[in-house]
């Protein structure tokens, strides 16, 4: 299956586990128990992971209330700024929204591609004044493949791509001790991105040895560093 | 503190969503004792502006990402079952030292959401974990965020699996009602 139609088909699942049957466009309002806001609504958010892959997504997620009262109907805008170096820059720029359930509930599914903070934002309508939360981390590893070729004479081609794209970037082969024996990395390759982002290279290994390989690349601006799944028990030919 | 049902902490959920009543507080049980190194890269998300540089915990850890299901019981109500979804794994990054971190999130049908993030071992509980437990029907959310303390137990945490539960006190109304999340992820 395609990326782009795994991404089609993951994005409609998302919607359908993340933003069950939300109300239309009725005016935010609370029940009819509650008493007219007269303090100022509370608006929640939670950005469950916090950290995630670039292609997987975050769920956004909140409760808007007054008085202790669910505020339903409500558009709530989920809105970002970039990272660069750690630090928030730009205007906040919407990215999802979402309309909160009977029970004051919203929640949006974020596929992010770089670090950024991110924020509900409500804009005043019917009585209810503009509400913004604070802003929370979500922040984004670079995602990185890695693929393994045996050639002849114990050689290994590894290969794989980035994402985001980055280019020239160094991305280092590394080994390590069997599954459920972890003793840390060490470097075995290198190799350079090109500007699609792919990477390849190819080294001779020792016959018939085992290798447990994984590709990494190191945090940058925007990105965590990546790390690929590591391939157990490869093993160069002859 | 109102007892906490369910025993088996060897059970095979893995996060869960719980939802609350509006306006819950909720305290929690559970004991707490010292993990080695706390990553910092998946810590609770908290408040705002300036983001600290985190450090590059993959260059020296292990990571796997890994699916699983959780059950989420408030009370003596029925249990909520929730599953990790294909585009968000439960990603687990374990340092040499056997000290980890987990960034888990699950969901289950109508929108609940259960979510744990934070440091992770083996036979080891705390009550900094980050966990935040939603569950849409009802609207009840927990968030240790927002003060809602929970205690998060771990019974294993290896690159294999991650078996554990979480132990939270909602309050409904004047009563405390307990929650409880079983997860595991393999």
């Amino acid at each position: 299956m395609s990326f782009r139609r795994l991404m089609t088909v993951g994005v409609l699942a998302v919607s359908a586990v993340v933003l069950p049957a939300l109300p239309g466009s009725a005016a935010p309002s609370t029940g009819p128990g509650c008493t007219y806001p007269t303090n100022s609504p509370r608006l929640t958010i939670t950005a469950s992971p916090s950290t995630i892959t670039a292609g997987n997504f975050s769920t956004v997620f909140g409760k808007f209330t007054v008085n202790g009262c669910a505020i339903k109907n409500a558009v709530i805008r989920i809105q970002r700024r970039v990272v660069v170096n750690g630090r928030a820059t730009g205007h906040w720029a919407n990215v999802k929204s979402s309309t909160t359930s009977s029970k004051g509930i919203y929640a949006a599914a974020y596929f992010a591609t770089r670090n950024v903070r991110v924020r509900a934002h409500f804009s005043g309508t019917n009585g209810f004044p503009t509400t913004n939360t604070f802003s929370v981390p979500l922040n984004v590893h670079t995602a990185i493949t890695e693929s393994i070729t045996k050639r002849s004479g114990c050689r290994l081609t590894i290969a794989g791509h980035v994402n985001p794209v980055k280019v020239n970037r160094v991305v280092r082969i590394q080994k390590r001790g069997p599954r459920g024996s972890f003793h840390g990395w060490t470097t075995v390759a290198k190799a350079t991105t090109n500007r699609h982002g792919h990477y390849s290279v190819t080294k001779t290994f020792v016959c018939g040895r085992g290798y447990n390989l994984s590709a990494y690349i190191a945090k940058d601006s925007i990105n965590l560093s990546g790390r690929s799944a590591t391939l157990f028990g490869v093993k160069p030919r002859h | 503190m109102a007892a906490v049902p369910g025993g088996n902490t060897r059970s095979i959920v893995s996060a869960a969503a719980v939802l609350t009543v509006v306006a819950l507080t909720a305290s929690c049980t559970g004991s707490s004792s010292s993990a080695g190194r706390a990553p910092g890269s998946r810590g609770p998300t908290s408040s705002a502006s300036a983001a600290p540089t985190l450090p590059d915990t993959l260059a020296e850890d292990a990571s796997v990402d890994l699916s699983g299901s959780a059950t989420v019981t408030v009370g003596d109500s029925a249990p909520v079952r929730l599953a990790s979804t294909k585009g968000q794994p439960i990603g687990l990054e374990l340092h040499t030292d056997g000290t980890g971190s987990i960034a888990l999130s699950m969901h289950g049908s109508g929108g609940d959401i259960v979510a744990i993030e934070g440091p992770a071992r083996s036979h080891w509980s705390s009550p900094a974990v980050h966990v935040t437990v939603l569950l849409a029907s009802s609207g009840m959310l927990v968030d240790t965020a927002s003060g809602n303390p929970c205690t998060t137990s771990y019974d294993v945490v290896t690159e294999a699996a991650v078996t554990g539960t979480v132990r939270c006190q909602a309050v409904d109304g004047r009563a405390k009602v307990p929650v409880v999340v079983r997860f595991r992820a393999a």
